[in-house]
């Protein structure tokens, strides 16, 4: 916020000293925009506001027009009037200028434009981290992955697809560096045996049953020995009684 | 019939098993070996650049280390040393690249071993990712026209440094 604040405050006082003011404003107007430039080339600035100058963004922005309203309004009357051109072209210039920074800090912005980090994410996760065992570089907290993750970042930043970062990394590790081994070739057998397994599973698990049920239904009826029943119906009446 | 049927079926699996018990998971063969090397930027502790374009015409020994790595590094700094000392004359081009460390215990590293072949920090870990590292150490052997000619995972030793840097030496001579 600081910035936003001391630009105007301190622009007037500086030109107040100045009669034709035409060429010194111009030299100090690229010189304060060009200490508030650097600022975007951090990245995430607008978020993490670490930095002393305060947010940098609508620094430029608001500072253009307001700046050059407030000279105008207390220069004017101590102003020659034979200096009204020299002023108009001095605007000018400076609007040129102006404009020629903010199209070059945008275009900086745009060019350091934050990745998509859950494209990052998304890739690291198919990525294997090479000092673990069986961890994706995006899960592990090693320092290894978390360079695989910037160069990811870096790369995405390049404009590289998916697929290009992948090969890559394919390239100087080989096929290893992924989690899931790609759906070709005898890879395939990694993919297909599970399922071939569930489906021998289940058909194992269907004929078993089939044979139990059958056989069940073929036991033969009970046969009791006719002698061993009447005595058993004999023993109970007589518990009866 | 049965009764052989289920043991003899545990054979191919038991089979399978100690062919992948045998296997060490952390060996991966490098697919740079065969290659051109990839190209790199090193800046040296001592000050100064060095890359790739040095090594031309020259056998290198690329050896990614850090000083954390006990004992294994620690094993081969004197080997290194002894190897860079003898061979240097013979256009041997030794590198040492220093990964995943801090820059005091590193030149600390290097003062307990007296290096004095060429070595320097990878901060950003771009060197060990286009040279395919994945621990340290391991030790890169460059041929005369930058080929990747081997790679060795774990301490070199001397007789495996005098004997990959005797074949490459005597092929670059053809």
């Amino acid at each position: 916020m600081k910035s936003i604040l001391l630009a105007p405050a301190r622009v007037p006082r500086s030109l107040q000293g100045r009669r034709g003011w035409g060429s010194p404003s111009l030299r100090t107007a690229p010189a304060t925009t060009l200490r508030a430039g650097p600022q975007y080339l951090v990245p995430y600035a607008p978020f993490g506001s670490s930095s002393p100058l305060g947010p940098p963004l609508p620094a430029p922005s608001r500072w253009g027009p307001r700046r050059s309203r407030e000279c105008c309004a207390q220069g004017t009357p101590s102003l020659p009037p034979s200096s009204s051109k020299a002023l108009a072209r001095a605007t000018l210039t400076r609007a040129v200028w102006v404009t020629i920074i903010l199209v070059l800090l945008f275009a900086i912005r745009a060019m350091a434009a934050p990745v998509n980090e859950d494209e990052v994410r998304e890739i690291a996760f198919l990525l294997r981290c090479v000092v673990c065992q069986n961890l994706s570089v995006a899960d592990s907290p090693s320092e290894t992955a978390s360079q695989m993750r910037q160069i990811v970042r870096e790369r995405l930043a390049l404009g590289e697809s998916r697929e290009q970062i992948l090969d890559y990394f394919v390239s100087k590790y080989g096929e290893w560096i992924l989690l899931s081994p790609p759906r070709r070739g005898f890879n395939l057998v990694v993919w297909g045996l599970p399922f071939a397994g569930l489906l021998a599973g289940l058909v194992t698990i269907a004929v078993v049953v089939r044979r139990w049920s059958r056989s069940r239904r073929e036991e033969p009826a009970e046969v009791v020995d006719p002698a061993y029943r009447e005595r058993v119906r004999r023993e109970v009446q007589e518990l009866d009684r | 019939m049965k009764k052989i049927l289920v043991p003899l079926s545990i054979i191919p699996l038991l089979a399978l098993l100690a062919w992948g018990f045998r296997t060490d998971p952390k060996a991966i063969p490098s697919p740079l070996v065969g290659k051109p090397a990839p190209p790199f930027k090193l800046q040296l502790f001592d000050g100064g650049n060095l890359s790739l374009e040095e090594l031309r015409g020259k056998v290198g020994v690329l050896n990614f280390w850090a000083s954390w790595c006990y004992p294994a590094c620690y094993e081969e700094a004197p080997i290194l040393e002894a190897g860079w000392l003898e061979y240097r004359d013979r256009g041997v081009l030794f590198i040492g690249v220093n990964i995943q460390d801090t820059e005091p215990k590193a030149r600390e590293f290097l003062r307990l071993f007296n290096h004095t072949f060429p070595n320097g920090p990878d901060p950003r870990g771009l060197i060990s990712v286009d040279y395919g590292v994945y621990g340290v150490p391991e030790t890169f052997f460059i041929d005369r026209k930058g080929m990747m000619r081997a790679k060795h995972v774990g301490a070199v030793t001397e007789p495996l440094l005098r004997q990959k840097l005797e074949e490459l030496l005597k092929d670059g001579e053809k």
